[in-house]
């Protein structure tokens, strides 16, 4: 039997979820803490993924609408509500917000989208940061313990079952949403906007959907990451905190699901095995987004896939595959590869 | 009257955005890109200048010479070795290799120039040219005066020269200047050499004025740098020198007029708001919104 | 063998393990016949990792002597040092895998305030003792927490003793401010907002700079407007030299006060570009002197024989204090060394030297704020050395 078979069968998700309840038996409070960071990366990750991997759309507001959602949870958890709408409510929020960074979307090509997306990260931690009656200012402020029925979570093991079930719950609504038209729509928008709008796909629709999806798993998981740490600061959310969401995206593997919990867990559990060599940290971030566009543009669920220990998902063959016919003109371009690459990018404008 | 000295304070700051949004635009102008290392550039630039200047004590001249030829040494590699073997792939995978290439060399610097703030000892040793209330530091001067030059220089290049009409044509059609006969691989080379000379000069001009050295120096101006692009139309020389002054002014402005507290954020409104409300810019001729 | 004394031997066997395991359990965690670890953490990388090693570096100095002179009781300190940047999910996972992972007996760390807050749970938790390194902001150890101490000035006993300063200027009843907007600043500056008007001195302009901003222009220029007797700043060593050198620039000429993270007056008057802007700069200190002068000369000789490639910088006596309390706590507390012991030892602490520290740290049950005055130092009248002006106004040039 191949393993990826094993993936796909029936019983998996019952499986897995045991394995995730099974976890804190072998756990202290610090890998225990690793492994609820995990899990939040996990649907941080995914508002990236969404965006980035299967939308096409180049956003760098990802780490902004993480923060927005941590901050709502926090503060409307002070309220008194109870722990999963807080999430609901940091997640909405997000989307919301992420609709209207989506607006200009809609008309701006990829770089342009990039700088407006940039601007608008630096204003979100601006705003948290001067909010002070609200967000308490560059003090940061506490995430409430959370409240489970009356059981309140004091434990990093206790605060984990919430966690696992929330991201359980979101991914497996992730994987039945992207096989369904969005998945596929989303990822006709990423190969050609003008074939997927002729087969009538409703283009400033579908993006706007991808932009608000993309901020409700980005705020969900920036809410539960916030009752992971339980204390939270604005200037956490910068272009540093992107930077390990590109990473964490390109290094799972670009446009799957699959990748995104690889992905997770790679990035978060690396630079805690990494900790002695902390000079390096930064480096090791730049380098892994390099190598991984550049060498292993698939990531490591595509090998994971070409291994048969991954199951193939959904129309989903990476991101940037080299169409062949390009790539054999590269070869034997009279001056060098570059000239092959008009065509590509000419398609896109 | 504290108009002019705001006025003076910001245009001088204007300066280093200008030569910043400069180099950007070159290579968005060449290969329809962001260098988001950009800001390392000229954080090399700067070390460098500060280096050959403080630590090993040779007139600044050299230190300038010196700090421009690192850079502009470190965009020719970057561009032969890390873009050229990609430049067939889409912009948005050139542009997420620039900025893993900016944590690298951000990282790579903090080894060794993490410790401290790096102080950069004045350079001219006549004091402040004072005129009416009006204050200014011969550098600033300096700056202001090169920045200016440079920018006729490159206007006038683009414009009457072979290399500038064969960047040109490779921008607008890299497949139709390559039959043209044109060697696209020259101009891709000498456009990352020039811009990487502007960084290198920005950041060896300005760290006097700037006086504080330290890794994270080049990110700050990168995303200054971003703004006045914007502002000037991506891909205009002239509107990437006046977006810089702009954007340099405005910011003084803002800082004063309005309140302290938006100061440094104004920058970014300054993005939002030309791209959505103006996307073409001041100077802008591309195409920034989708066909 | 009869099934009696089978279940005797057992038993027997039984109890011996039950004696063993809880001779084993007797001795605290994290200390052994010939050492005691301790946990360390601070911004070891990214962009704050410029304070995060010569902060930290200090105690290991100390620690690394006091190895060379034979430890305490017998036992050696043993460092482990973990990054936590200056950011709470960092430092949350430095604290637990120090706590969990590494089983260290206590842990001296902590330079970001807003940092600290992640991992401050899970030390609150497990009540392992806790000697704050730096970090400022006045909830961290007030009101007093079991185990919870803090050996230098909290972030609003710096901004009091500038309050107190500018209440005995002769002269001095407007005055200008400018921060900056994170923690840090606001630990330090705001109850000095919250009390000034009570002195009698109003608050004409209150500004804000952006850290690693690259010229304070609009903040001049804006405070020169309103003519303030003092302008009062709270901002970090790299941007207080911008204000000064700008104020200088554009003709501000009226005494402006610092924290005690720029206390290191040479620095500032490098940095500034000269002396003329810094001439009129005061500001807190709890140190005796900065780096460089010959009363901090024996902490310069400690840096430079265990650190010998780094620069000696005052940064490095910021956790000097905390190091001392340690060790004279470790020393009273006796060879039989527990969490609890070491607690109730630094609680005794009264009038301790503190190393480099001007203050002699004090802890109590409900006091676990070691030091709670400062004073003021401003550059003599040549630049070359700097005076102790004391915690009242006071000509000295």
């Amino acid at each position: 039997m191949r393993i990826s078979a094993f993936f796909e069968a029936r019983w998996f998700p019952a499986l897995f979820l045991l394995f995730l309840l099974v976890i804190p038996l072998t756990t202290n409070n610090y890998f225990q803490f690793v492994i609820n960071l995990v899990l939040c990366y996990v649907l941080i990750g995914f508002g990236q993924q969404l965006i980035l991997g299967y939308a096409g759309q180049f956003s760098f507001a990802n780490a902004a609408f993480m923060g927005i959602g941590a901050y709502t949870t926090s503060i409307i958890f002070t309220l008194n509500v109870p722990i999963l709408i807080a999430l609901m409510a940091g997640g909405l929020l997000a989307a919301l917000v992420a609709c209207l960074v989506g607006l200009p979307a809609l008309r701006l090509s990829r770089v342009y989208l990039a700088l407006a997306t940039i601007a608008f990260g630096e204003m979100t931690t601006w705003i948290l940061t001067h909010w002070n009656s609200v967000t308490k200012g560059g003090d940061g402020m506490y995430s409430p313990v959370p409240v489970f029925f009356g059981y309140s979570l004091d434990t990093d093991t206790e605060r984990y079952f919430l966690i696992a079930i929330v991201c359980f719950v979101m991914v497996m609504i992730a994987q039945r949403m992207l096989a369904s038209k969005f998945g596929r729509a989303f990822i006709a928008i990423r190969e050609n906007e003008m074939v997927a709008s002729c087969n009538g796909i409703n283009i400033p629709l579908y993006k706007t959907i991808a932009f608000a999806l993309s901020g409700f798993y980005a705020g969900v998981g920036g809410g539960l990451y916030a009752i992971a740490v339980n204390y939270i600061v604005p200037d956490n959310y910068d272009l540093f905190q992107l930077v390990i969401h590109f990473a964490l995206v390109m290094v799972g593997g670009l446009g799957s699901m699959y990748g995104v919990i690889v992905g997770a867990l790679v990035l978060t559990t690396l630079p805690e095995v990494l900790r002695d060599f902390q000079h390096y940290q930064e480096m090791l971030y730049g380098v892994l987004l390099i190598v991984f566009i550049v060498f292993i543009p698939r990531g490591v669920a595509g090998f994971l896939k070409d291994w048969k220990i991954l199951p193939r998902e959904i129309l989903v063959h990476g991101w940037r595959e080299e169409i062949p016919h390009v790539r054999e003109a590269a070869k034997t371009a009279a001056v060098f590869n570059v000239g092959a690459g008009a065509e590509d990018r000419g398609a896109e404008h | 009257m504290e108009f002019f000295i705001l006025l003076s304070a910001g245009l001088a700051n204007g300066g280093y955005y200008a030569l910043i949004a400069l180099g950007l635009v070159l290579i968005f102008k060449a290969q329809d890109m962001v260098q988001f290392g950009h800001g390392e550039v000229f954080m090399v630039g700067a070390f460098t200048a500060y280096t050959v200047f403080a630590v090993v004590g040779w007139p600044y001249l050299v230190a300038f010479i010196a700090a421009v030829l690192a850079a502009t040494v470190v965009g020719m590699i970057v561009e032969r070795w890390l873009i050229r073997p990609i430049a067939h792939m889409p912009h948005m995978t050139l542009v997420m290799v620039t900025v893993g290439l900016s944590f690298c060399l951000k990282g790579a610097a903090r080894i060794e120039w993490g410790k401290d703030i790096y102080t950069f000892p004045s350079v001219f040793k006549s004091g402040p040219i004072v005129i009416g209330e009006v204050v200014l530091m011969p550098q600033q001067l300096v700056l202001v005066a090169f920045t200016l030059s440079l920018s006729v220089v490159l206007y006038l290049m683009f414009k009457y020269t072979a290399l500038g009409k064969q960047m040109k044509a490779t921008s607008q059609n890299m497949t139709g200047a390559q039959l043209s006969g044109v060697n696209i691989g020259r101009v891709f080379s000498s456009t990352w050499a020039m811009s990487g000379a502007l960084g290198g000069a920005a950041g060896a001009l300005s760290a006097p004025v700037l006086s504080l050295l330290f890794p994270d120096i080049g990110t700050f101006i990168l995303l200054k740098g971003f703004a006045a692009a914007v502002l000037g139309g991506f891909g205009s020389i002239v509107g990437a020198v006046v977006g810089g002054f702009a954007v340099g002014v405005m910011e003084k402005f803002v800082g004063f007029y309005i309140s302290t507290s938006l100061e440094h954020i104004s920058a970014f409104v300054i993005i939002m708001l030309v791209l959505i409300f103006w996307p073409k810019g001041l100077f802008g001729t591309k195409d920034v919104t989708r066909v | 063998m009869g099934p009696k004394l089978k279940l005797r031997v057992i038993g027997g066997l039984f109890s011996v393990a039950l004696a063993l395991m809880c001779g084993s359990a007797s001795a605290e965690v994290g200390v052994t016949d010939d050492t005691i670890k301790i946990g360390m953490f601070g911004p070891l990388q990214g962009k704050v990792s410029l304070y995060g090693y010569p902060i930290n570096n200090g105690p290991i100095a100390i620690y690394k002597e006091i190895n060379e002179t034979g430890g305490i009781h017998g036992r050696k300190i043993e460092i482990v040092h973990e990054d936590g940047d200056c950011n709470p999910q960092k430092t949350a996972a430095a604290v637990k895998k120090l706590i969990h992972q590494e089983k260290v007996f206590m842990i001296h760390g902590g330079s970001c305030s807003g940092a600290v807050f992640g991992g401050i749970k899970e030390i609150k938790d497990t009540g392992i003792p806790f000697m704050i390194m730096a970090a400022t902001m006045d909830k961290l150890a007030t009101p007093a927490v079991h185990n919870i101490f803090r050996p230098a000035l909290s972030g609003s006993a710096d901004g009091m003793v500038m309050l107190e300063f500018l209440a005995t200027m002769p002269g001095v009843k407007r005055i200008a401010v400018v921060r900056h907007s994170n923690d840090w600043a606001n630990a330090k500056s705001s109850k000095f907002m919250a009390q000034i008007a009570s002195r009698g001195i109003e608050v004409v302009s209150d500004e804000e700079m952006e850290r690693k901003a690259t010229d304070a222009t609009a903040q001049v220029l804006r405070h020169k407007k309103v003519k303030p007797d003092a302008v009062a700043t709270f901002l970090y060593p790299a941007e207080a030299a911008l204000y000064t050198r700008d104020a200088a620039k554009y003709g501000l000429d009226v005494p402006i006060l610092g924290t005690n993270s720029v206390m290191d007056l040479m620095d500032l008057k490098k940095r500034a570009g000269g002396l003329g802007p810094v001439k009129n700069f005061y500001s807190a200190a709890f140190v005796q002197a900065p780096m460089g002068d010959f009363k901090t000369a024996a902490y310069r000789a400690l840096m430079t024989k265990h650190f010998p490639d780094d620069r000696p910088q005052s940064l490095n006596l910021y956790g000097m204090g905390g190091a001392y309390a340690i060790l004279e706590a470790l020393t009273r507390a006796g060879r039989d060394l527990t969490r609890e012991g070491l607690i109730s030892a630094l609680e005794t602490l009264d009038g301790t030297h503190a190393g480099p520290m001007t203050c002699k740290l004090r802890f109590t049950k409900d006091q676990h704020e070691g030091c709670v005055g400062g004073t003021m130092w401003t550059l003599s009248a040549d630049g070359n050395s700097i005076i102790d002006v004391g915690a009242a106004y006071r000509a000295v040039k």
